[in-house]
């Protein structure tokens, strides 16, 4: 256990059995926890004659590019299967979409939560601010899959199916609860004293939240936009019911249409798909490991 | 009756109304200075938050309550008809749904299970400090939390290949399996397969929270008892468990919630399939307004999934400690 009974004794040297075993288990956590991960980068940089054998190359005897050239159709890349496969023409589009829209999304509901966070942190009455949270909770929690009928409704009725601009209304709508639940308890912890001050020198309201509040909460804000980034980047559903064509269509829909069910795909190419599509949001989670930890307990544990 | 009500209302309201101005507002530790009201900006800076979470949070729920009532088609130009109960006595009647909710329950029991025992696993390591791996599990635990849950599925399809994947491999090379099995097609363990993939990507959250309360034990507790001789299991069983309790309730509370709205695994790896062993509630849902246009009884099966997630969160705001009041 965590203590420093513990360490004491294996100073001494007296368990290293004990070492050994728990040096073991966390070998086969990190195998568990990456070896999946591991596979996808080893097979999108194997030829497919080496994917499809038996015993399996564990390690790629012939490391080749030629995937991620065909997706990104380069040259040198594998002309057969980009004709068997017309969806990776949209691979790349895709690629630029998912990225304007989590971008935009990050700024639109990072911008509207702030201030609503703020103002229901220190303009409305406890009993007030409970019943909104309360709704914010419950709308965060809702399965999108059972509101998406309406969403699909509306967004047909104004025009906005299958384009940038609808997705990124509906993300927004839909994160922004995110947003204010995390600032709100941030504000809330917000020393008071400072604002105070500020309202004694004769600012108004709102040029306090401008002017102090949001620099001094610039690591909260920062923190909120890589979960609204990264949910907004990972979203799969919202993006197969509103979107059917290329001009709109995010990475992971794209991804679900290379599986081909027909004919046996290409795996090192869907391989480097998947690959592609799980490195923005994995290097950002990884640079910024500490922030993200912190983010995810204070989603889940937050009171 | 009319009138008399305004007046009560008026009433009540104006007692209210007392109320709240004789509230000692400079005292409540959050409050604008000296009980200020917003200004003009941020008013109307307020505003399109409101549009936008009414417009996708609030409206679209209000209106699946109505659909679920109605009779219609997607796609098809005929008028709305109100169709009473009639949605919820086939949600009741049909045998699929049936499947789909008992599939979704075992499927979120299941993965409760394994991903809370592994996770415990991971977060006990974390918690060790006897070999410092603290660190490097946060690099292997951040990585699956942050991709894609439809990159999780697509690896976990090629995994799971019945000719050429690397589960199959492994096992036959290890001789735990004489021949490639079809994971994915085989009624029997379909289900077991989903889970495991969809397990895989919520252990690093269940190891972090589990993690966190590890970490605000008092060591003091550990020395305490290691200087009474007691046992790893019993300092487990007596310190550790009892603070891992509350974080453990919250992990199976997202979990049920978030096991509500698995989808992305399901499309990908089987598709509900084979026949219908793994098909969930939300994919169910999904197949019933998009493939088969039935947008009322889908909606019906919306409204099922909108009040289980309203009592989980309404436990789970039981469970949040309470703010002020001052």
């Amino acid at each position: 256990m965590s203590s420093d009974g513990t360490r004491r004794r294996t100073v001494t040297g007296a368990h290293i059995s004990e070492r050994l075993v728990v040096a073991v288990l966390v070998a086969l956590s990190l195998v568990y926890l990456l070896g999946p991960l591991a596979w996808m980068a080893v097979s999108s940089l194997s030829p497919d004659r080496d994917l499809m054998t038996r015993p399996i190359h564990w390690f790629p005897a012939h490391p080749t590019t030629v995937h991620y050239r065909t997706l990104f159709q380069l040259p040198g890349a594998n002309q057969a299967t980009l004709d068997a496969n017309p969806q990776i023409h949209a691979f790349l589009r895709s690629f630029l979409n998912s990225s304007i829209i989590a971008t935009a999304t990050v700024i639109l509901s990072l911008g509207l939560g702030s201030v609503s966070a703020y103002c229901i942190s220190r303009f409305v009455s406890p009993m007030h601010r409970r019943a909104i949270l309360f709704v914010l909770l419950a709308s965060r929690m809702v399965p999108v899959i059972a509101v998406l009928i309406p969403i699909y409704m509306g967004l047909q009725k104004i025009g906005l199916l299958n384009t940038l601009p609808g997705l990124i209304l509906v993300y927004t709508g839909l994160l922004v609860p995110f947003v204010i639940w995390i600032m709100e308890g941030f504000y809330r912890g917000f020393p008071i004293e400072l604002e105070e001050a500020a309202v004694m020198d004769g600012c108004s309201p709102s040029r306090v939240f401008f002017r102090i509040v949001v620099p001094l909460s610039a690591n909260s804000l920062f923190a909120s936009g890589v979960f609204v980034f990264i949910a907004t980047w990972s979203d799969f559903i919202v993006g197969l019911v509103l979107t059917n064509s290329e001009r709109a269509w995010p990475i992971s829909v794209v991804l679900a249409q290379l599986l081909n069910p027909i004919t046996e795909p290409s795996w090192g190419l869907l391989n480097g798909a998947a690959l592609i599509a799980g490195f923005v949001p994995a290097l950002l989670a990884l640079a910024l490991r500490n922030t993200v930890t912190r983010g995810i307990l204070s989603g889940a544990l937050k009171g | 009756m009319r009138p008399v009500r305004t007046n009560q209302t008026k009433m009540a309201l104006a007692t209210r109304e007392t109320r709240r101005t004789s509230l000692p507002f400079g005292r409540r530790v959050s409050s604008f200075p000296r009980g200020r009201r917003p200004d003009f900006a941020l008013r109307l800076l307020n505003i399109p938050t409101v549009v936008l979470t009414v417009a996708v949070g609030v409206v679209p729920v209000l209106y699946v309550v109505f659909l679920s009532f109605e009779s219609l088609r997607l796609g098809s130009s005929a008028p709305v008809t109100f169709a009473g109960w009639s949605n919820y006595s086939f949600i009741i009647s049909d045998s699929s749904v049936a499947n789909a909710f008992r599939n979704t329950f075992y499927f979120s029991f299941l993965s409760v299970v394994t991903a809370t025992s592994i996770g415990l696993g991971v977060a006990l390591l974390m918690n060790n400090d006897m070999l410092k791996a603290g660190k490097w599990l946060i690099l292997g635990i951040v990585l699956p939390w942050a991709i894609p849950e439809i990159v999780n599925a697509l690896v976990w399809q090629w995994i799971f290949n019945p000719t050429y994947g690397a589960l199959n491999g492994l096992l036959v090379s290890l001789h735990l399996q004489h021949d490639y099995r079809a994971w994915l097609s085989t009624p029997s363990s379909a289900m077991h397969a989903v889970v495991f993939a969809y397990s895989w990507k919520l252990v690093p959250f269940v190891a972090l929270v589990l993690y966190a309360a590890l970490r605000s034990i008092p060591s003091e507790l550990y020395e305490c008892a290691q200087l009474d001789g007691a046992t790893a299991w019993a300092q487990f069983r007596h310190i550790s468990w009892p603070f891992l309790t509350p974080a453990v309730a919250i992990v199976i509370l997202f979990n049920v919630v978030w096991s509500m709205r698995a989808f992305d695994i399901v499309y990908l790896l089987t598709s509900g399939g084979p026949g219908e062993a793994t098909m969930l509630l939300s994919y169910f849902t999904f197949i019933k307004a998009f493939q088969f246009g039935d947008l009322g009884a889908s909606a019906a099966v919306a409204c099922l999934l909108v009040a289980m997630t309203l009592i989980m969160t309404f436990i789970y705001w039981r469970m949040l400690p309470r703010e002020e009041p001052q």
